[in-house]
């Protein structure tokens, strides 16, 4: 594996590949997010998609193939991760402090901030709506509200590339839409934001390009009007994931 | 990092807990203590018996005494088992390693926060030995002393008293801490809290009950609750210094052999919860 890749890219993923006792998760999986726009990873229950995203940000790795960051060759606790922001498979806080108090923390166990902690912190909890919430001990929060959190911290060291896997679960129609007009603001503002979802709609609305993955393979990947392929994306994913459908006795 | 896993434990309410438990049921036996009457001639330990008369400086170290078969190893445990293990088991450990922080140093500062406690849990009975010593009624002026053959109680200076205690309290930690990390890699096996808390409690048990089988004499330098009770030599007139030194041995072997199976373990496992 070459100490650095294309810097130009954000991420960039070669033949990943991993297996758990003998059942192959992911398989030979290659993709490369351009910067700057708003990357859908879709894919069904199981297909791989939270194996992927925890080889892309070192939690796990791969038995063969590479990852690189921002050019950076990636390996667990790489500095170049001072520069991305992660929600992995939902928050996880302890619960007994508050909000605010979570996120001091976190900020103090990276790299220094470039500007004032607490001064973020309040910015990062106005970016979510979570503000109000702050002096709350987060076994107090909601479902969503603790994704709110999750959320902020992923965002604390003003990341250039953000990993997010599934960010609006558990927010209702109203967080979900301010979930995406964030995402939205974050592209615009030049970041690049590496989104696994299963929810079409929002794929749909906000992600410039689109992967599929399905059963650890690669099997689409371009714009979403690319993959849709003159049909609806709901229609296009469903075919390429090999979804057969429910058929109803007595129709 | 160290500063923010210190102030993360300072503020679960567990902590606080355990520690009132590690004071409270020594500060009882300590006032339970009927000091007119003296020392029964069944006491076998220097402290126990030198805090029963009235040399009162050696009631400073009889929290250690009281604390140290149970509350102690028990409030430890429940620290080190969780300190990895409850971040393992409610996800929180991946995004602790998704942080540009190595491996190792996550480890270690969790190993150091169950070391602090340990200091800390000492600390706190030292001061509530001297507490003791001070309030409860004693006859004359405190006094530091030893105890040597025949029950024969030798005075003892400042300074040479200091050190003891020193070397008691230092020996305590280190035990302490040994145990800790076996704790802190029981959590990180085990990924939770209650498996690492179980596990470390139940090899202070287990190995506690072997160290009084007598037919596994040979094995039982190698246990660490073998060496547990050692520090209270220093009470006698002649510390059996080999003794603390061959204990202080087995712990800081256990602490090295722990902490760098779970530096190994934790730098190659996958995070998958």
């Amino acid at each position: 594996m070459t100490a650095t890749g294309p810097t130009g890219v954000p991420v960039l993923a070669k033949e990943l590949t991993k297996s758990y006792r003998r059942r192959v998760v992911v398989d030979g999986l290659s993709l490369q997010v351009p910067a700057g726009c708003v990357f859908g990873f879709l894919g069904p229950n199981g297909a791989g998609k939270t194996t992927t995203i925890r080889m892309l940000v070192g939690l796990i790795r791969p038995q063969r193939g590479a990852v690189w960051l921002h050019g950076a060759a990636m390996r667990p606790s790489h500095p170049v991760l001072g520069r991305v922001g992660t929600l992995v498979d939902g928050p996880a806080f302890p619960r007994y402090l508050t909000g605010r108090r979570q996120l001091a923390n976190f900020a103090r166990c990276g790299p220094a901030l470039p500007v004032a902690v607490a001064d973020r912190i309040v910015g990062v909890l106005d970016q979510v709506g979570l503000r109000e919430a702050a002096d709350r001990r987060i076994r107090t929060y909601s479902a969503g509200m603790r994704q709110r959190l999750a959320l902020a911290q992923a965002l604390l060291a003003d990341p250039e590339l953000l990993v997010l896997d599934e960010p609006s679960t558990g927010l209702d129609p109203g967080g979900m839409h301010d979930v995406r007009t964030l995402i939205g603001r974050l592209r615009d503002e030049g970041r690049t934001i590496f989104l696994s979802t299963h929810l079409l709609a929002e794929v749909e609305q906000i992600c410039d390009r689109v992967a599929v993955i399905a059963a650890g393979r690669l099997v689409a990947a371009g714009t979403v009007a690319e993959v849709s392929a003159g049909t609806t994306l709901e229609a296009a994913y469903l075919r390429l994931t090999g979804h057969n459908g429910v058929t109803h006795a007595g129709r | 990092m160290l500063a923010v896993e210190l102030a993360t434990l300072v503020r679960r309410p567990r902590t606080w807990l355990l520690a009132a438990l590690a004071l409270i049921l020594p500060a009882f036996f300590l006032a339970g203590m009927n000091r007119n009457t003296g020392p029964s001639p069944q006491t076998q330990d220097p402290i126990a018996y030198l805090s029963a008369s009235q040399h009162g400086y050696a009631l400073v170290l009889a929290p250690l005494l009281f604390g140290s078969p149970i509350f102690l190893p028990i409030a430890v445990a429940v620290i080190s088992g969780s300190a990895i293990g409850a971040d393992a088991s409610s996800g929180y450990l991946r995004y602790l390693l998704v942080r540009p922080v190595s491996r190792p140093r996550v480890y270690l500062t969790k190993l150091a926060g169950a070391g602090v406690f340990c200091i800390g849990l000492i600390a706190a009975l030292l001061v509530l030995g001297t507490v003791a010593a001070i309030v409860l009624p004693h006859n004359g002026s405190l006094q530091t002393a030893a105890l040597g053959a025949d029950r024969i109680v030798t005075p003892l200076g400042t300074w040479p008293y200091l050190v003891r205690a020193a070397a008691a309290a230092g020996y305590l930690a280190l035990w302490l801490t040994a145990l800790a990390s076996i704790g802190v890699l029981a959590g990180l096996v085990t990924r939770s809290a209650v498996g690492g808390i179980s596990l470390a409690i139940g090899y202070h048990l287990v190995a506690g009950v072997l160290t009084q089988v007598t037919s596994l004499r040979a094995i039982q330098p190698a246990l660490l609750p073998y060496w547990l009770g050692r520090w209270t030599t220093v009470g006698n007139t002649e510390p059996h210094w080999s003794s603390l030194a061959q204990g202080a041995g087995c712990a800081a072997t256990y602490l090295t052999l722990c902490t760098l199976t779970g530096l190994t373990l934790l730098r190659h496992q996958d995070v998958t919860s």
